[in-house]
């Protein structure tokens, strides 16, 4: 069953106000703002040996979608997807990965460009249901747009890394994911209690693993780009995808 | 007179409780590990670049198997024992005799070193290979691909609790039934530990990296893929698009990447899962 047909259904349901689940447990319809922030990147060295300081982060973020299904535990009593392997017999099971989303509790579909050194910014008001939340599915979406702080990409990142020897390298790099961040860990008892949705980028665990040194092609003012196939490109890659990077609070009280 | 009282006093026995059942738990390996994982076909289920893997050897450590509810712990196993799964099976892990019958909703067990396990269907000189090198899980095996074989043989320290086992069909836990046996499979998956990525429902199963990585040492490549050789494969190498980590920490090569596997072989009743907790 796709996604977005599962939270369709949640949602049709939520829109009766209740939810019955049988055993007396009610689910409401409630909403929560969701906002983005960054933790402050520290002048540690990454495991690479280089020291990171940075003029500017952006990412595209959006949409968020929320789900009761807990990270590396499958918490449903049928599984959400199709086992073809059943139809064919043998009792040899592939079934790859552990993390199973399970029942939709609620999403935001908006999609905006966010200034990670800015301080906290609000992406919009979630629709969701109250419920048990375990996780969450984050959108980093390319813009169509070439333009502004992204030039089109779903990450950009823009700073100084500093070997130990005191070489340089200025960079000026972007990344773009070919699927959304599954699996974010958001395990959290909501009910109708005030508060928001906060997600904070751990900037560190996207550059942690990158060898600034094989950047190359500086263009005309020293500026480096990461190529395709470089270290440099795959460890920002895996650092963006790792769900690790972005860490989920739910802040209580009113919006700031 | 005296038979008829005491027969009155069973009937009020058995009026209060729901009488008892057994409980027999074995193990499996399923085709995947008795057999052959092939190169996939198609859409069938196989290595997506060719190889084929199998095994020799699947050797686990099973312990502390459990049957509770949130109140009660109705059995638990004391013995650890050693299991060769790429041998023929199910095979008998342990039996409890005369639970209530009722529902237990909570099973489960660990797969963890310990020095103190005996054999199950294993052979004595494997069991005294797992106690003395501390193992919870040993892979014997070779993978082919066209004219290369890789040979492997990985052992692993892990030790994982499978908690809040569920069956995609029959629920968390178990029904002990009244005057009958439940038999309850803990399975393990050996595909897993040869998936390329370790949240992603997407995962392929690979070898072509695992191959790549029988390089080092005087001689070089030597046929044999060992753990110390995956250790020198950052995943920065590999194609950003495989090897995700999803939300593991501290997988940075493909030694820890096969061993966050190796914590999910462990699973209940065929394609059930359980919560594995690191210990």
């Amino acid at each position: 069953m796709k996604l977005g047909h599962m939270l369709k259904g949640a949602l049709a349901l939520a829109a009766a106000s209740v939810l019955s689940f049988g055993c007396g447990s009610e689910a409401e319809r409630r909403a929560f703002p969701v906002e983005v922030t960054a933790a402050t990147l520290s002048e540690e060295r990454n495991e690479r040996g280089w020291r990171v300081a940075l003029d500017s982060a952006h990412v595209s973020v959006g949409p968020v979608r929320f789900f009761e299904g807990r990270v590396l535990l499958s918490s449903r009593a049928t599984p959400r997807f199709f086992d073809w392997y059943s139809l064919i017999g043998g009792t040899a099971h592939a079934h790859p990965g552990h993390y199973v989303p399970g029942d939709a509790l609620g999403e935001l579909l908006e999609t905006h460009t966010v200034d990670l050194l800015g301080g906290v910014s609000v992406l919009g008001t979630a629709s969701a249901v109250t419920g048990e939340y375990g996780s969450l599915e984050l959108t980093l979406a390319t813009p169509g747009d070439a333009q502004g702080a992204l030039q089109g990409h779903a990450v950009r990142v823009v700073g100084t890394a500093t070997n130990p020897d005191g070489g340089q390298v200025r960079f000026d790099v972007n990344a773009d994911l070919p699927k959304p961040v599954a699996g974010v860990r958001f395990e959290k008892s909501l009910g109708t209690e005030a508060g928001r949705v906060r997600i904070t980028v751990d900037l560190r665990k996207w550059l942690e693993r990158i060898d600034f040194a094989t950047a190359t092609d500086p263009d005309a003012d020293g500026v480096y780009t990461f190529p395709a196939d470089s270290q440099a490109r795959n460890a920002l890659l895996r650092g963006v995808e790792d769900t690790t990077a972005y860490v989920v609070t739910w802040e209580e009280g009113a919006e700031q | 007179m005296k038979n008829w009282m005491l027969g009155l006093s069973c009937l009020g026995l058995v009026a209060c409780s729901d009488g008892t059942g057994n409980v027999t738990f074995t193990t499996y390996g399923e085709d995947f590990i008795e057999k052959e994982i092939p190169a996939a076909v198609g859409d069938e289920a196989g290595f997506v670049d060719g190889w084929t893997v199998r095994f020799e050897k699947f050797v686990v450590v099973l312990s502390e198997v459990k049957v509770e509810t949130r109140d009660e712990v109705g059995a638990q196993q004391t013995q650890a024992r050693v299991f060769d799964v790429h041998k023929p099976g199910p095979v008998v892990v342990e039996s409890f005799k005369d639970l209530d019958a009722k529902e237990w909703d909570e099973i489960s067990y660990a797969i963890a070193p310990v020095a103190t396990a005996v054999t199950g269907n294993a052979d004595a000189a494997d069991v005294e290979r797992m106690k003395t090198e501390g193992l919870s899980v040993l892979v014997v095996g070779k993978a082919t691909k066209g004219g290369v074989t890789k040979e492997f043989d990985w052992g692993f320290k892990t030790n994982t609790l499978y908690e809040r086992c569920e069956s995609p069909e029959l629920g968390a836990g178990v029904t002990v039934p009244k005057d009958g046996e439940e038999t309850v499979q803990l399975t393990i998956h050996g595909d897993h530990l040869f998936f390329d990525d370790l949240q992603s429902p997407e995962a392929k199963m690979r070898f072509d990296a695992m191959a790549a990585a029988d390089k080092l040492g005087i001689a070089g490549a030597d046929g044999v893929v060992t753990l110390e050789e995956l250790a020198a494969v950052d995943l920065t190498e590999l194609p950003a698009e495989q090897y995700g980590t999803g939300g593991a920490g501290n997988v940075r090569n493909l030694r820890d990447f096969v061993t966050a596997l190796v914590r999910t072989a462990g699973h209940f009743r065929g394609e059930g899962e359980c919560s594995p907790k690191a210990r």
